[in-house]
């Protein structure tokens, strides 16, 4: 809540003032999450948690007042409450939600977006956004987090047009209507589950044994009807727009193109992460049954996701392209993680979305280091930075080598928690038989190499060799090195991303106990 | 014998006719305030034109108050006055929509005309006679259950209607609207009177709150009673402005004046949706299953049409007049599919898109009208540029406020959250998921949603022009932007407090959705 209101501070104080609001905002808004997540953490491992086995959707903490209901006469009653929890699952993402919102404020600071182009439209915009965001992340009701997901359009859609690149307004209008069309998808299960449930209540939704029989989405033991499986098609689809996967990736690397550095930074950092939380928390838990059966095509499309991902990033001669398409090549590894349904497959894809919601946003700085300094971000334009920009070359070491996911860096961490998870599923030690087929575990390894390939071959290409720019560039020569706030944008998540390499259990511990729980939910449920 | 809904009352006995006209006095309340409020703003216009028009404005504001309060006091009524009138929940609260519309509509006039910019040349008297005739129909519109009331009552819409199409009399394109329309409402009144006169033959009555009515229908053939019921529905159907009786409306919306479009796009409709439902409710529940199956069909099919034909009418539309037209045929889609969805559910969708439609589209009507009129009134120029989606271009930055409340009521009337269009939209889509399980029903919802997704582009189309685009001049016109950027800011404070005030009902209808409904009981 603290972003909305902040939000409204933004519209009322004068321009030049705006992005010292936005900042307050922001880090009240980093240190409830740190909060929220701390509290959730001390609960995880009081002695009652350690000792019980976690249960599917049990809270920690909650809050709960009733919202709306209408009453439709005969048929019952609509009730939507505001209902807000956290777990061990939504818990990391809500502090990433902080910490990413923080640095977005910081890498919009300089740019005249934030001084002299409409600040205040902008900073309220992005705040609205963020409260969306981490609304997504800690809805219990479905329909709420149907609200907050819808409420993140608007914003974005303007935040791109407004203040984007010269091909802003199709990039902005491309986005908006992929993702409307995904969340109108979303919006037809939504719909076509209420006469089963009655609710929108997680649990409500999840108790099958009390849910209404003789209804299109009516739950039946001994595998899933055709309707539940077209409507899990429905949120896969809805949900993997956000993702993105594959086949629906396309407004990604437009709208990450065009839109200004701060967005990109949120766009991938969170935006992302929202449409593989909706994934993880409605869309395998509403219908196990039909996950189990559609495991091996969920797999599938993850394994292609990362290996299209990864060769797009390597074609790419436009800098912020390549880390567009490297965004696909990773969320590619969460999709396989949840299709696993294996506790480490699981846990991994949390934990990558937490991790690539650090390097993504790492890159996308970097990116905007060179193009606020040169107006470029192709390539081929520059070789050898590393001598005259020293500070800028490391960072942009530590970047690319943790999204190639060297060990010692979060993804490393996340990305062999997946490849863990896939081939147990694979091999079908323990996945019980909806285990995935062998190339699904196979292929991401390639994705992995090709991953390598492109990391290198950038950071070869941008940093060594004797320094050169491109004559067409108008850059002082030689270009400066990172300014003190780029150092500190750039240098916390570096360190963020080393340190949780290092450290995994710091987020791993309170991931997994759920994970474990999720995991034996989605396998068990509906036989 | 199938259960009859509440306003249904079985044969009284036979009553002396007096009797029961005096004992149904009070219950005509809220329409005698309404007609001593038209005879007195009538008598007013006789006094001097200063003052009187001036009182006129207050005087109609107050009429039309005292009629909202004293229909909201109205006890539920089973039908009393010669079986003609009914007073429940829908009644009451589609009168009071209808009222509050006409409300919402003077203020909106009364702004315009007494700011700086009177060229419209609004026959104020004249027009607020005209509008409290309109609410009047609307009123009856609500609460009849008698055939040749609700024929009265079309008319009593109708005609104030043609009217003030025609406010703007010096534009030859004000005429040839408000012929169209005169037009199409003839042929729509005589689809009403014959239909009625089908079912006079077939019944032996109009008195649709009897049991005899149903009963002798029952025993008729099912074409003749599917053909009437089609024929009175095509007058229903004129009034909520719905395909196929849509061709008046974007010709109308640009040639009368905005607050006269906005009257048009609001208060009727209030009124034909009630109606509308109470006639599906007891169409669908007391004729027999062929006969029914055929008017399930008719309404369907109406929903569709309105929903393709607004949408695609919309799409390419760069007047935004008519795209404004346009939206509200696809919306008159979208009531007609909570009609179809009320069921079992009772009115509560069709209520709240009801408010919901009321609010969002005077948000929009009036956001645009601070458009408009900078673009359009460089003083030696009077004609009202509405063409022209250049004007819009970057208008945004400089008319930061009205221009956020305008994309609040358009995304409302998307039905994107977090506004109440989309509480609105998704009632009426949970309640015909359950109430059709047909597949016609699941091709009218599919319709829905895909107009939802459709309007997204022509809805947005404004503040992308307002926001997104840099303003640019205008080549061939007599308008270009410098000459924009130096008029007055023609539009008072007052309209923008308006809009603005709409804006956040609309927002926060969507946090207390329910307390709209159970305000309309």
């Amino acid at each position: 809540m603290i972003p909305l209101v902040a939000a409204g501070l933004v519209l009322v104080v004068p321009a030049r003032w705006a992005r010292w609001v936005a900042l307050a905002g922001a880090t009240a808004h980093l240190a409830s999450a740190a909060l929220a997540w701390y509290v959730e953490r001390v609960a995880t491992r009081s002695a009652y948690a350690t000792t019980h086995p976690r249960e599917w959707a049990t809270w920690f903490q909650e809050l709960r007042t009733p919202w709306f209901g209408l009453d439709l006469g005969g048929l019952g009653r609509l009730q939507v409450n505001f209902w807000l929890g956290l777990d061990g699952l939504s818990a990391p993402l809500v502090l990433l939600t902080g910490v990413v919102g923080l640095i977005g404020v910081g890498a919009a600071w300089h740019l005249p977006l934030a001084r002299t182009d409409r600040p205040r439209g902008f900073f309220s915009l992005y705040l609205v956004l963020l409260a969306a965001v981490s609304g997504c992340f800690v809805a219990v009701d479905l329909v709420l987090f149907y609200v907050f997901f819808e409420v993140m359009l608007l914003p974005m859609y303007f935040l791109i047009g407004i203040w984007g690149g010269a091909r802003r307004e199709l990039a902005s209008v491309k986005f908006f209507l992929y993702t409307l069309l995904g969340s109108l998808l979303i919006l037809v299960v939504v719909v076509a589950l209420f006469p089963v449930t009655h609710g929108y209540g997680l649990t409500a939704l999840t108790d099958f044994a009390r849910h209404a029989p003789g209804q299109w989405l009516s739950p039946k033991t001994g595998g899933a009807t055709t309707a539940r499986l077209v409507a899990f098609g429905l949120l896969l689809a809805g949900f993997g727009i956000k993702l993105p996967i594959v086949p629906l990736h396309t407004w990604l690397p437009d709208a990450h193109v065009e839109a200004p550095t701060p967005i990109s930074v949120v766009l991938a950092g969170l935006l992302l992460k929202v449409g593989a939380y909706g994934l993880l928390r409605f869309a395998w838990p509403l219908f196990p049954d039909a996950a189990r059966t559609l495991a091996p095509v969920v797999a599938g499309l993850g394994a292609v996701s990362i290996l299209y991902g990864a060769l797009c990033a390597l074609a790419q001669t436009d800098l912020k392209k390549l880390v567009a398409y490297s965004s696909v090549s990773h969320m590619g590894f969460v999709l396989l993680g949840l299709a696993s349904l294996t506790p480490e497959g699981a846990g991994g894809a949390v934990f990558q979305l937490v991790s690539h919601g650090l390097i993504s946003p790492l890159l996308f700085l970097l990116v905007g280091v060179l193009y606020d300094r040169t107006h470029s971000r192709q390539i081929g334009q520059f070789r050898g930075l590393a001598g005259p920009l020293p500070r800028f070359a490391a960072a942009t070491v530590i970047g690319f080598f943790a999204a190639l996911g060297l060990p010692g860096f979060s993804g490393f961490i996340a990305e062999i928690l997946v490849l863990l998870g896939s081939w147990k599923a694979a091999l079908g030690g323990g996945a019980g038989g909806f285990g995935m087929p062998l190339w699904t575990a196979i292929v991401p390894l390639a994705g992995l190499l090709v991953g390598a390939g492109y990391c290198l071959w950038t950071v070869q290409r941008l940093l060594f060799g004797t320094y050169w720019t491109h004559p067409s560039l108008e850059a002082p020569a030689p270009l400066p090195d990172l300014t003190p706030r780029e150092r500190w944008l750039l240098g916390s998540l570096c360190a963020a991303t080393l340190g949780l390499g290092l450290f995994p259990a710091v987020l791993l511990d309170g991931i997994s106990a759920d994970a474990t729980a999720w995991v034996n939910f989605v396998r068990q449920a509906l036989p | 014998m199938q259960a009859f809904p509440a306003f249904i009352a079985h044969d009284p006995a036979p009553l002396a006719a007096l009797a029961d006209i005096r004992a149904s006095l009070g219950g005509l309340l809220p329409e005698a305030v309404l007609t001593a409020g038209l005879v007195a703003v009538l008598l007013l216009s006789l006094g001097r034109q200063k003052i009187a028009t001036q009182l006129a404005s207050w005087l109609t504001a107050a009429t039309l108050l005292a009629a909202v309060f004293a229909l909201a006091a109205q006890p539920n009524a089973a039908p009393f006055f010669q079986q003609m009138l009914v007073t429940d929940a829908p009644a009451r609260a589609g009168g009071v929509l209808a009222a509050l519309a006409g409300l919402l509509v003077l203020s909106f006039e009364f702004r315009v005309s007494s700011s700086a910019v009177v060229h419209a040349k609004l026959k104020t008297q004249n027009s607020k006679l005209l509008l409290l005739t309109l609410v009047l129909g609307a009123f009856l519109l609500a609460r009849t259950v008698h055939g040749i009331v609700l024929m009265l009552a079309i008319e009593l819409i109708s005609i104030p209607s043609y009217a003030l199409v025609l406010t703007r009399r010096e534009n030859p394109a004000a005429a040839r609207a408000a012929l169209n329309y005169l037009l199409l409402g003839a042929v729509a009144t005589g689809a009403l009177l014959y239909g009625l006169s089908l079912f006079y033959g077939l019944a032996g009555s109009l008195d649709f709150a009897s049991v005899a009515f149903w009963q002798h229908l029952e025993q008729a053939p099912t074409a003749p009673v599917v053909l009437a019921v089609g024929l009175v529905l095509v007058g229903l159907l004129f009034k909520l402005g719905a395909a196929p009786l849509h061709f008046w409306a974007p010709d109308a919306y640009q040639a009368a004046p905005l607050p006269v479009a906005l009257l048009l796009s609001t208060a009727p409709k209030m009124a034909a949706a009630v109606a509308l439902w109470r006639f599906h409710e007891a169409a669908m529940g007391l004729l027999p299953a062929p006969a029914a199956h055929a008017v399930g069909l008719l309404f369907t099919g109406a929903a569709v049409l309105s929903l393709v034909v607004g949408t695609l009418g919309a799409l390419s539309q760069p007047n935004v007049r008519r795209l404004l037209a346009f939206s509200s045929i696809a919306q008159a889609g979208f009531l007609l599919l909570a009609i179809r969805g009320a069921g079992a559910a009772g009115a509560g969708p069709v209520l709240l898109y009801a408010i919901f439609l009321l609010l969002a589209n005077g948000a929009v009507f009036v956001g645009v009208s601070s458009f408009e009129f900078r673009v359009s009134s460089s003083p030696e120029n009077l004609k009202l540029e509405t063409q022209n989606s250049k004007l819009y271009y970057g208008l945004g930055r400089r008319y930061p406020v009205p221009a956020v409340a305008l994309t609040i009521g358009l995304v409302a009337l998307t039905g994107l959250p977090p506004t109440v269009g989309f509480s609105a939209k998704l009632l009426a889509f949970v309640a015909l998921w359950q109430a059709d399980t047909s597949v016609l029903g699941r091709v009218l919802l599919g319709a829905g949603v895909a107009a939802t997704v459709a309007s997204l582009f022509f809805y947005l189309r404004i503040p992308y022009w307002l926001f997104l685009k840099e303003a640019q001049p205008v080549e061939s016109g007599e308008l270009d932007a410098e000459t924009v950027v130096k008029l007055p800011p023609v539009t008072g404070p007052g309209l923008v407090v308006l809009a603005v005030g709409l804006a956040i009902a609309l927002l926060v209808a969507f946090i207390k959705a329910d307390w709209l409904l159970r305000l309309l009981g």
